[in-house]
């Protein structure tokens, strides 16, 4: 093919302009929209629940470890009222 | 610190009018690209909207280690872009936009050859016609189109080739041109 006309084709393609900055801008402040700001203090220590695989594994850790509580408790009962 | 990581952390720490910057900045580039993958002008400003959006609500969660803050941004574009394709289950027409035929008799033949080779490029397998899209349209390096589409720079090399193949192909009989 032409590469003259090849490269108009391609020019054809870059040449949309838009402007849309008023209408995020309006929605963001509207609905409020927050971005998931962590604390700068403890920024190191906090997870990121936002993405899935995290929050997965943090919610297996917490319920085993509230079963292994529980179990404990079970057990210090039946040996010190049984 | 860049004046783009300047803004980014601007935002992060509350300052939502930085994010105006970030939109100016970068919503030609998002909404041509966009436009270019689904060939409908009005879906595509919605896109480009629902991208920046997502971008100011997903921002804490872009990691400057592991992309250009562009590449993340052009990631959620293309994610965007896919989902909608796919919902429309690819029945897409042709934008006739852009693409008004000119009153000068040569530019209306050159008209009507854009028209036949964006309804080519709009037949190319999605793979190809992004990566085509991402470096003819977009000035992409290869790199960046790699991790954008999450593939090697291999991989991007030979969608490219096989897109240009196809359009020339489908195109010799069109133009004339044997090349």
């Amino acid at each position: 093919m032409n590469p003259e006309l090849y490269n108009k084709w391609v020019t054809s393609h870059q040449a949309k302009d838009i402007d849309i900055a008023d209408a995020v801008m309006s929605q963001i402040t509207q609905k409020a929209h927050r971005p998931n700001v962590f604390e700068e203090t403890c920024e190191h220590i906090l997870l990121d629940l936002t993405q899935t695989k995290i929050l997965v594994r943090a919610c297996v850790l917490t319920s085993g470890a509230v079963l292994g509580l529980l179990r404990m408790g079970f057990q210090m009962y039946s040996v010190l009222f049984t | 610190m860049t004046h783009e990581e300047q803004m980014i952390q601007d935002v992060l720490a509350g300052k939502t009018d930085a994010f105006r910057w970030i939109i100016e900045r970068y919503q030609r580039p998002v909404f041509q690209m966009v436009s270019n993958l689904i060939f409908d002008r009005h879906a595509a400003e919605d896109i480009t909207q629902d991208v920046f959006l997502t971008v100011y609500q997903k921002l804490s969660t872009f990691d400057p280690i592991r992309s250009r803050f562009s590449t993340w941004l052009f990631t959620i574009a293309r994610n965007k872009s896919v989902n909608v394709l796919r919902k429309r289950k690819q029945e897409i027409s042709v934008d006739p936009r852009d693409m008004a035929l000119s009153e000068n008799p040569g530019d209306q033949i050159d008209d009507e050859l854009f028209q036949h080779m964006d309804a080519v490029l709009n037949q190319l397998p999605p793979r190809q016609k992004r990566a085509f899209v991402l470096a003819e349209f977009e000035n992409l390096p290869y790199d960046r189109i790699a991790q954008i589409e999450c593939v090697s720079i291999g991989t991007v090399k030979s969608r490219i080739h096989r897109a240009k193949k196809k359009l020339r192909n489908a195109l010799k009989h069109i133009s004339g041109d044997s090349k």
